[in-house]
């Protein structure tokens, strides 16, 4: 099985030179037991942006994020945060991060007032006012005991918390995940003006593609512990087509073949950069006649479609 | 102040809980020493209440008898427990529920340090179950003084030791760094809970028998009248008949000058070791 390669492998050397990078992981491995969590990871956030963490139940998502906040020790390569080892100096990574985790992890006997001020006496410079009128404005009470809070609402006071520390990263695990529709919008619309403003860099991770297509402008597709993209929205969406199986058209590649819904197969055709035009993408030769736009669901099912057992068959298929 | 109320405030139900079972337990001891000391007949009545006629003198002595073992053995068979229970009971959720309950996750990212964050929650619940201990075990030496009928308060005597006296702080300060270790190391509370009561009826052993047996060692003397001493753990009352004085063997009751402070500061070094540990290995514990 031949993964594909990750479009940020073949940047354009002439671009202007990204920002800085706020999070980077270098060869990074975690094994629990037999279980290998994350293998061989690589990878930069450019800081200002807001990045899809996307990938299956298991993919390793959470892991990557809490080796970023210290919880995890990597079993190979390193972690950074803007520049400091958070397993080496957890007090100074720590003080860089806002971290929201997979579950409302709330006090169910304090109220969410008493969480502000637990947060004052942890955290230096903790934006206790400003928490409280975020939470206010969304008719949070702060009176009231986190155990009797809606899912919702448990995920806004974990956002509020994080985003009080005024974090220059935030690094969100899977906090839409139990949230309906609407709580999940409301949440993103929070989050999306928060770091807008403060132009703070955040890594919001998901297994569903829609809940984090419209909030952020990165894209990792992670899956079995490997990257198997890292490329902007933007890039991603318009880099790639979808066909039905047969002849691959010139200038473009076969990412995966993959089930769609309705049971047909699907091609996830990648559109290689042109000669002499390195990356700029070149129009498929032939035309676009059985070429459709992919979605950005489609674009993660390819590349997680790439990277299963299997993948050659539906391929050959 | 705020992360006093805060840290009680998480924990109220089981600090309320084991304030008022302490409380509770020091207002028992003090009545029935109250009742013991309305009732008390001179030593000789032990033996002469059995006379006929039973000098007039003696005619309490029987509900004194019953009212010390009924009712204060009771106290003192719950004085046994009391640090075992409140110092479990406070030490595992110190961290064990955190972990559990994925608090942890929140509190460790919110602070830098997990030291600090944990070394302010040991002192205040360490504070506060010693000042809660101290109460009971306070009011079991004053009850233990009214125990034995022939019992002269000036003397010492190793009768129900470990069960009153700093001992039950010291003890009850061991119980709980031996929990907050446990939870901490298992990150559940009810296997930490299951472990650390094992644990401390194995410690509560060990320190006991270095009590009584080996150290100091048993002698041959010949007791004072009004003196209890302790044969390898038991009450020996025979100095107290008429034939007196013989000569036994066992340990002096003065030796509780000794066996006391030896003790609280082997319970205590465990402690500052335990605790020492958790402040240590907090740090590379990963949150649930």
């Amino acid at each position: 099985m031949q993964t594909p390669t990750p479009s940020s492998a073949t940047a354009d050397a002439a671009a202007p030179s990204p920002p800085p990078a706020a999070l980077t992981a270098h060869g990074l491995a975690k094994r629990y037991g037999s279980t290998q969590a994350l293998v061989d990871v690589d990878v930069a956030i450019p800081s200002g942006s807001i990045t899809a963490l996307v990938g299956p139940n298991g993919a390793g998502k959470s892991t990557l994020i809490r080796t970023w906040v210290g919880f995890e020790r990597p079993s190979a390569g390193r972690v950074e945060v803007e520049g400091v080892d958070p397993w080496r100096d957890r007090p100074s990574a720590l003080a860089r991060l806002g971290y929201v985790p997979q579950a409302a992890s709330l006090y169910r006997d304090l109220s969410v007032d008493d969480h502000l001020a637990l947060a004052g006496t942890l955290r230096r410079g903790f934006d206790r006012a400003g928490a409280a009128h975020r939470l206010d404005q969304l008719a949070i009470p702060l009176g009231q005991r986190a155990g009797d809070l809606s899912g919702g609402q448990q995920a806004q006071v974990g956002l509020a918390l994080a985003l009080g520390t005024r974090a220059s990263v935030l690094l969100l695990d899977e906090p839409l995940a139990s949230l309906d529709p609407l709580a999940r919008r409301e949440f993103l619309a929070v989050l999306i003006e928060a770091v807008r403003q403060t132009g703070a860099t955040a890594i919001l991770s998901s297994h569903i593609v829609t809940d984090v297509e419209q909030a952020c402008d990165r894209l990792i597709v992670l899956g079995g512990g490997r990257i198997r993209l890292d490329d902007a929205i933007a890039s991603a969406r318009a880099g790639h087509r979808i066909a039905s199986p047969g002849a691959i058209p010139a200038g473009m590649r076969l990412v995966a073949t993959f089930p769609a819904e309705d049971g047909t197969m699907r091609q996830l055709l990648r559109l290689e950069p042109g000669p002499g035009e390195a990356g700029e993408l070149a129009p498929p030769a032939g035309g676009t006649a059985g070429l459709a736009a992919a979605s950005l669901e489609e674009v993660v099912l390819g590349y997680l479609a790439a990277g299963r057992p299997g993948a050659d068959r539906w391929a050959a298929g | 102040m705020t992360t006093l109320r805060l840290v009680l405030r998480q924990h109220r139900f089981i600090v309320v809980s084991v304030a008022l079972i302490a409380v509770g337990l020091a207002v028992a001891a003090l009545v029935v020493a109250w009742q013991l000391a309305a009732v008390t007949s001179p030593g000789h009545c032990i033996e002469d209440r059995f006379l006929d006629p039973m000098p007039a003198e003696c005619a309490s002595m029987e509900t004194f008898l019953q009212r010390n073992e009924e009712w204060a053995g009771k106290v003192m068979a719950a004085m046994a427990i009391l640090p075992l229970v409140a110092g479990v009971l406070l030490g595992v959720p110190l961290v064990g529920s955190e972990i559990e309950t994925r608090t942890a996750t929140i509190a460790w990212s919110l602070g830098p340090s997990r030291r600090r964050w944990l070394l302010v929650r040991l002192a205040i619940l360490g504070v506060g179950l010693a000042a809660v201990l101290a109460l009971p075990a306070l009011a079991a030496d004053v009850l233990e003084a009214q125990r034995p009928p022939n019992y002269d308060p000036a003397t010492a005597t190793l009768v129900d030791f470990g069960l009153r006296g700093p001992v039950v702080v010291a003890r009850g300060l061991a119980v709980f760094a031996i929990g907050v270790g446990c939870g901490l190391v298992l990150g559940r509370q009810l296997p930490a809970v299951i472990v650390a009561g094992l644990a401390a009826i194995v410690w509560f052993n060990l320190v006991s028998g270095l009590a009584y047996e080996g150290w100091p060692k048993e002698e041959t003397f010949t007791p004072r009248q009004d003196q209890y001493v302790v044969q390898t753990g038991a009450v020996d009352v025979t100095p107290l008949t008429k034939d007196a004085p013989i000569e036994i063997v066992g340990i002096p009751g003065e030796k509780l000058a000794f066996v006391e402070p030896r003790e609280v500061a082997i319970d205590l070094g465990l402690t500052v070791l335990l605790l020492g540990a958790a402040v240590v290995g907090i740090e590379r514990r990963r949150p649930a």
